[in-house]
């Protein structure tokens, strides 16, 4: 028994330190299409019960709070767009179905695997529509309802690593996988995150990798911002990642690692 | 007698593994008191005891990239070295107050990454 218990643990440790393989893709199963930010993005955006505004009298930013519902989903958010890259295909030459029709196809985009960055099934075919922007405009309703109803998405399981603390060194390391996975083509969903002060808790999915100055650059679909992507800079002198200045944090140095991918992240 | 010899193995274990991990409290003593120097204004190299010294002033910020300061700091240049640039004058350093804290830190880890490890299977389940 003690011995079946110790195999046991082994072999937890062993997918722990390899990570939850992927399912065995077909030998004929096409490359990931490149993420584009313009198509491959919802129409609409997580909000934040916090923003920074300027202060007439000051000029400084100051905290305002905002009475919004769809908050706190970055991380679905995400997750919720490379599944429609994914698992996806849109079809604007078949003819449109009725909106139970499109909400079944939704949920069963959001059933599969988010953790996959390839394809391992036929893709869900969504009829009459060109792109998950125009989709998700004529549906924002339903698709923030279903993302609302999906409560384990504020908390990947990924998010213990948060507290266990990184080093320049271990963010270095991290910066150049993310750089390799990118540049190979896949969509990598990355925790943003300052701790144990969390000025930001944030999660956003990295899309596009260049060298600039010896530097490593993100480009990156933040889901509290439809109107164009973002860019992430790691700087390699001073091992930090920095991220720009955005309605909900001043920017600047945050610690960076990529969830949705294995099994403890 | 074994059995009081079982306990101290398990204890050495729980401690050489709180030691071996990141432990949370060790890791965010060093968070806190790592600082980053950017370079900001150099002044042109002068000869000191036969060498090349290269003097300039950096700015210090934390692990947040919050400002503490400036600090001037001088580097020896070899006799056909170049000037190094403002970026390869960048360092990451640990402040010094950091290493009297650390048996303290080691100590509270010994409690800490135990109990985070008992609980973090509830985020494993539970999380998406």
């Amino acid at each position: 028994m003690d011995r079946a218990l110790r195999s046991a643990v082994a072999a937890l440790f062993c997918v722990a330190a390899f990570g939850c393989g992927p399912a065995r893709l077909p030998a004929d199963a096409p490359p990931l299409r490149a993420f584009r930010f313009a198509t491959d993005t919802f129409a609409w955006v997580n909000d934040s019960h916090w923003v920074l505004v300027p202060d007439p009298a000051s000029g400084t930013l100051v905290w305002t709070p905002q009475d919004v519902r769809f908050a706190l989903h970055c991380a679905g958010v995400v997750r919720a767009a490379r599944q429609f890259l994914v698992h996806a295909r849109f079809d604007p030459t078949a003819a449109r179905v009725e909106p139970e029709g499109y909400l079944a196809l939704a949920r069963s985009v959001l059933a599969r695997d988010p953790r996959a960055t390839r394809a391992t099934e036929p893709p869900i075919v969504i009829p009459g529509y060109r792109d998950l922007r125009t989709f998700s405009a004529d549906f924002e309703p339903m698709l923030k309802e279903e993302l609302l109803a999906d409560w384990r998405s504020v908390v990947p399981r990924g998010d213990w690593r948060i507290v266990v603390p990184f080093t320049p060194g271990m963010q270095a390391s991290i910066a150049r996988t993310l750089f390799g996975e990118v540049r190979a083509g896949t969509p990598v969903i990355a925790r943003v995150f300052r701790f144990p002060v969390m000025t930001i808790n944030h999660a956003v999915l990295l899309f596009g990798a260049t060298e600039d100055a010896g530097d490593l650059v993100f480009e990156a679909y933040d889901p509290n911002d439809a109107s164009g992507p973002i860019t992430i800079r790691f700087d390699i002198a001073a091992e930090t990642f920095l991220f720009p200045a955005r309605n909900y944090f001043t920017g600047g140095p945050v610690q960076v690692y990529e969830v949705y991918r294995g099994l403890l992240s | 007698m074994a059995s009081c010899r079982r306990r101290w193995r398990r204890a050495a274990a729980v401690v050489s593994l709180a030691i071996a991990l990141p432990g949370c409290v060790t890791g965010h003593l060093f968070a806190a008191g790592r600082r980053r120097e950017y370079a900001r204004e150099m002044d042109a190299p002068v000869e000191e005891g036969g060498a090349r010294v290269l003097r300039y002033t950096a700015e210090v910020t934390d692990d947040a990239g919050a400002s503490c300061g400036t600090v001037v700091r001088t580097v020896r240049l070899a006799p056909d070295q170049p000037i190094p640039t403002r970026r390869e004058l960048t360092r990451v350093r640990t402040a010094a107050w950091v290493y009297p804290l650390v048996p303290l830190s080691l100590a509270a880890d010994g409690f800490m990454v135990p109990t985070l490890t008992v609980l973090s299977p509830v985020m494993l389940i539970m999380g998406d």
